[in-house]
């Protein structure tokens, strides 16, 4: 390959010199995309290579299989192909409690089962402190619940079992990869803090305290049977067939459900991020060099009758935008891998993944020479039309003085506002303006869109959030609080439990897991039966229109449907009620599907539920406080009656959510900074072109007296047009982006439903339109500094 | 007596300098110039390239400003104003004609000088269309008022600017060769608006040339050499049909 010529990398050096600006504009929307596809990529790579090796060292299971008979069910499996290892444990739901400087919290946790001694092969443990292993009277205490309560080696936890209250020394805390986020239940997916814990204790112990045999059975597989689908769907089907109540995979599991969503979200912001702010460079970039390519016609021309080679002079013009593009890459780089390094140790401290698990860095390599390839690529394609239009450019046409302008008369812009001719000249000007540069006005727009969308899908998240959880505390969840008992809940517990000072309502619930069956997929999840004119409760449907009980016959959430495809209302299931050996199997129809957003669950009057299963017991009461109560005190009082085990704050929960929404705002505003950078970086670049482009105009009329306002209104006004013509497909694209995330996200835990405020479509495109209207500032300064009687001298270009 | 000593006064220039640059780059653009304009009359400006002629035609205008000396228009001094007073005593008083037309593309004939007009505000809104009519007129382009600069010849498009130029009523018209990119034909008939327009209106019209044909229709022919005004002369002012290149 030639060198390139030196006169030329001059000129390009002075060129990239005069356009600063613009350049500067262009290198600066390379690094943002580049540096947060640098952060997201790295960000993924790092948390999932390190969620991949908590599950390779602790070997977490492939399948989880509750109820049935687990023991035959594990040594069959055992034998198949692509099963590594299988294990049999004890895993149960207790009442728990805990004493700490600030008081005694009543919580339900779960006890599981583990070795005294060894290192499983399938689902073992990290140990953070103290023990590996559980002594017989001693539990190891999962990290969250050790850190909720600054629970540590020495202290102890009493557990409410069927063998009677249970006071265990905690001997270490651990980390499991099962619980890296807490979540009792795919349905609990998040739990007010203090409300639930884990605790490992000895698979003798855990037999005992919960009165109930092993109940779970665990498979891992091998690598080959992970890439054979048909192994995890035959082992699926035979647990269903053994009797299993409840069958999850890697993916069902409540905790790597969550976590996985979430670091997903950063491999989809590694290619969304970068396709955005890179497209717009893109744009910029076309659309600067394009002008630059007309502007300096006869010089090329010129070159071109020297004898200058036309691949010379397309690389030139290729060069400027391929500088831009290595340049921001270069910077964007380095900036991304740190903030990678920040972000992915700030996620796993949120979510507890032990050091010695984790797996940061080397993968600079790789980020680097895709984030070079993404830019070069974008910017290159970019330069090429009009580098390819300067090489081809004939020297004879070139050397002409005036350029014929390519459209003679009205354009197409004109015809899209109506009363046009009666308009003043300077209004048919501005709108003629807009027509004059179609693939221009058209970049300029995409542009403005392109900002518009990174904005509003953010922004309509959050609001989708706010929305779901005001739906879900205000409309479904209507109680503000639950209340478990040891026993049946009588009359009398129920006038003093409604008696507490700030308590307004008391009802009484029947709760029991329930697993659903249909078309040969089992759902696992809870059912609750209400009073017929329940207050606890709100039933409604996707529309917000209520729902009646039915008197026979089930409601379910419609987040069901993620699982169980192919259920429809009016459909009947099979309805496994309970736990351990006292199940019942009834067939039930599906009287109607409900929204909850938060969530899947099966409802039925409370009468109903108690004719299927007649010895359930009745020891959940719910309850609604007046308005002004203290949440707090209300708690306390009710904790403290007689045969109360637990007590849940729903409340709480509903500040759980408003304290994840508060980073969401964080993110929402560094969304609206990154769509306002890209604004103005289009926007200035455009009308600098613009400005250019028409300074000959511009400075006739400057040389005729008109006054720098009305110069302003004239070209700014012609700007805000077409930024304004991007901000409609901006926000259409905007909601449809943002349905489609949040498809992504919708599942049985989840059921994101788009919602968006009007006045979040109004504020998002006002707040486009006031980075537009400020990102003129420069060129019409530019304008009020124009060198008058030097541009009217120019000949056109 | 020549035109000049009959008239008012449009614009004065007293001991005007204009230096670019600084040090070796320094160009002396023009050296102590003294210079009055009259109403009513047509003044040639000849020079050869870089003489300093056009940059004389920017100063008197008040888009470009004087290193030092005293610039007035209808009395009022130039010195020391700020980019929107000078646009201001544009506004009022003072019109350009440039070689080039520079014309707006996307307007037609008639939309060139109204929205001058409209920008400047030195016309009624209920007079506007009036107003563009008749200077449409004055320039014989009635009939291509609804046209658009690439659809007319360059001589049409001079008569445009002309007509954009004459719309806000300016005392003074300022043109930069403004048949430098026309035939003789076409020159000739731009030459005569411009001579009629000053003889009609009472304006001064100055225009600046190399050609030296021209300089048989002014009234007043100043060679201008090296940043000088080297000679002055008055004289009887033929008709723009002498005019010959």
């Amino acid at each position: 390959m030639r060198r390139p010529h030196p006169a030329l990398r001059t000129k390009l050096r002075r060129d990239i010199r005069r356009t600063w600006p613009l350049f500067t504009a262009l290198v600066v929307m390379v690094m943002l995309g580049i540096a947060l596809y640098g952060a997201a990529d790295n960000s993924y790579r790092n948390l999932q290579g390190s969620y991949d090796n908590a599950f390779e060292v602790q070997g977490f299971p492939d399948l989880f299989v509750t109820g049935g008979d687990v023991e035959a069910y594990a040594a069959a499996a055992a034998e198949e192909p692509g099963v590594a290892a299988t294990r049999v444990r004890t895993q149960a739901d207790l009442p728990m409690q805990v004493t700490s400087d600030e008081g005694t919290d009543r919580f339900v946790g779960r006890v599981i089962g583990y070795p005294e001694s060894g290192t499983p092969e399938v689902a073992s443990l990290t140990t953070l402190s103290g023990a590996s292993n559980p002594a017989p009277g001693s539990v190891l205490l999962e990290e969250h619940l050790a850190g909720t309560f600054g629970l540590t080696e020495g202290d102890t936890v009493t557990l409410a079992t069927a063998a009677g209250e249970v006071e265990a020394e905690v001997a270490g805390v651990v980390s499991s990869a099962e619980y890296l986020w807490p979540a009792p239940d795919r349905q609990n997916i998040i739990v007010p803090p203090k409300s639930f814990g884990v605790v490992f204790a000895s698979e003798a112990d855990a037999l005992t305290w919960s009165g109930a045999p092993e109940n779970q059975a665990l498979v891992l597989l091998t690598e080959e049977g992970r890439a054979d689908p048909a192994v995890l769907e035959g082992l699926r089907s035979a647990a269903v067939a053994a009797g299993a109540v409840e069958v999850l995979d890697r993916e069902q599991q409540p905790s790597n459900a969550l976590l996985q969503e979430d670091i997903s979200g950063f491999e989809q912001m590694a290619v969304a991020f970068p396709a955005l702010f890179l497209s717009a460079a893109a744009l910029v970039l076309y659309v600067l060099l394009t002008r630059r390519v007309t502007e300096e016609r006869q010089v090329i021309g010129t070159l071109r009758a020297a004898g200058m080679r036309g691949r010379t002079i397309g690389w030139h013009y290729m060069s400027y935008g391929l500088l831009a593009g290595v340049l921001g890459a270069l910077l964007g780089l380095p900036i991304g891998m740190a903030m990678a390094g920040g972000m992915s140790r700030m996620y796993a401290d949120i979510i507890g993944l032990p050091e010695q698990l984790t797996i940061f860095g080397g993968f600079g390599g790789r980020t680097l020479v895709v984030g070079l390839t993404f830019a070069v690529l974008a910017t290159g394609l970019a330069a090429l039309a009009p580098a390819r239009r300067a090489a081809r450019t004939l020297p004879a046409e070139a050397m002409r003085g005036e350029v014929p302008t390519a459209h003679v008369g009205r354009t197409w812009s004109e015809r899209l506002v109506p009363r046009m001719g009666s308009a003043s000249a300077t209004w048919r000007m501005i709108v003629r303006g807009i027509g004059r540069n179609t693939k221009r006005t058209v970049f300029s727009a995409t542009g403005v869109a392109l900002a518009l969308i990174l904005v509003l899908v953010s922004w309509a998240m959050l609001d989708t959030m706010d929305n779901l959880i005001s739906v879900q505390f205000d409309d479904v969840s209507t109680n503000n609080g639950q209340v478990l008992y040891a026993e049946p809940v009588t009359d009398a517990q129920v006038a003093e439990l409604a008696s507490v000072d700030g308590v307004a309502d008391v009802e009484t619930v029947l709760t029991m897991p329930v697993s659903v069956e249909s078309g040969g997929q089992v759902y696992s999840t809870q059912m609750t039966g209400y009073d017929p004119d329940t207050v606890m409760h709100g039933f409604i449907d996707e529309g917000g229109d209520p729902v009646a009980l039915p008197a026979d016959g089930v409601l379910i959430d419609a987040g069901i449907t993620a699982q169980l495809k192919d259920l429809e209302p009016g459909d009947t299931v099979a309805l496994t009620l309970g736990s351990g050996p006292g199940t019942t199997t009834v067939d039930a129809q599906v009287a109607d599907f409900t929204y909850q957003p938060l969530g899947t669950f099966v409802s039925a009057e409370k009468s109903w539920l108690a004719a299927q299963v007649p010895d359930a017991p009745e020891t959940t009461a719910l309850l609604t406080t007046v308005d002004g109560a203290d949440p707090d005190a209300v708690r306390q009082d009710a904790s403290e009656l007689a045969g109360v085990l637990a007590y849940v704050d729903t409340s709480a929960l509903a500040d759980v959510y408003d304290e994840y929404s508060g980073l969401f705002y964080v993110f929402i505003g560094a969304m609206l900074a990154l769509g306002a950078a890209m604004a103005f970086a289009i926007i200035f670049t455009t009308m600098t072109v613009n400005i250019v482009e028409r300074r000959r105009e511009l400075a006739t009329m400057r040389a005729a007296g008109v006054s720098y306002r009305a110069i302003s209104r004239v070209v700014g006004g012609e700007n805000l047009l077409v930024a304004a013509m991007g901000v409609v497909p901006g926000l259409i694209l905007g909601i449809v982006s943002a349905r489609f995330m949040l498809q992504t996200y919708s599942s049985d835990q989840f059921t994101l439903d788009l919602y968006v405020r009007p006045l979040t479509l109004l504020l998002a495109a006002l707040a486009i339109m006031t980075v537009a209207a400020l990102s003129q500032v420069p060129g019409l300064r530019a304008v009020r500094k124009m060198d008058v009687a030097q541009v009217v001298r120019e000949r056109a270009a | 007596m020549a035109v000049a000593e009959q008239s008012e006064s449009i614009a004065q220039l007293t001991g005007v300098t204009k230096t670019f640059g600084e040090g070796e780059a320094e160009v002396h653009a023009l050296r102590g110039v003294d210079l009055t304009l009259h109403a009513g009359e047509v003044v040639v400006i000849l020079g050869p390239s870089g003489s300093g002629k056009t940059t004389l035609l920017n100063i008197v205008g008040g888009i470009e400003a004087a290193t030092s000396g005293e610039v007035s228009i209808g009395g009022t001094a130039l010195v020391g104003m700020g980019f929107e007073e000078l646009a201001t005593i544009r506004r009022e008083n003072v019109s350009f004609i440039f070689q080039f037309f520079n014309l707006i593309q996307t307007l037609t004939a008639a939309e060139n000088v109204q929205v001058i007009a409209e920008l400047t505000e030195r016309v009624d809104r209920a007079d506007l269309d009036g107003r563009v009519a008749s200077v449409i007129s004055d320039v014989d382009l009635t009939d291509r008022a609804d046209h658009f600069p690439g659809q007319m010849s360059g001589g049409q498009q001079q008569r445009v600017a002309i007509a954009r130029a004459l719309v806000t009523g300016p005392k003074l018209l300022l043109c930069d060769e403004p048949t430098g990119a026309l035939d003789l034909d076409t020159g000739r008939t731009v030459l005569a608006l411009l001579q009629r327009t000053a003889r009609d209106d009472q304006r001064c019209v100055v225009i600046v040339t190399h050609n030296q044909g021209i300089a048989v229709m002014a009234d007043r022919v100043l060679r201008v050499h090296d940043g000088s005004i080297a000679d002055e002369t008055v004289q009887e002012a033929g008709s723009a049909q002498d005019v010959n290149w």
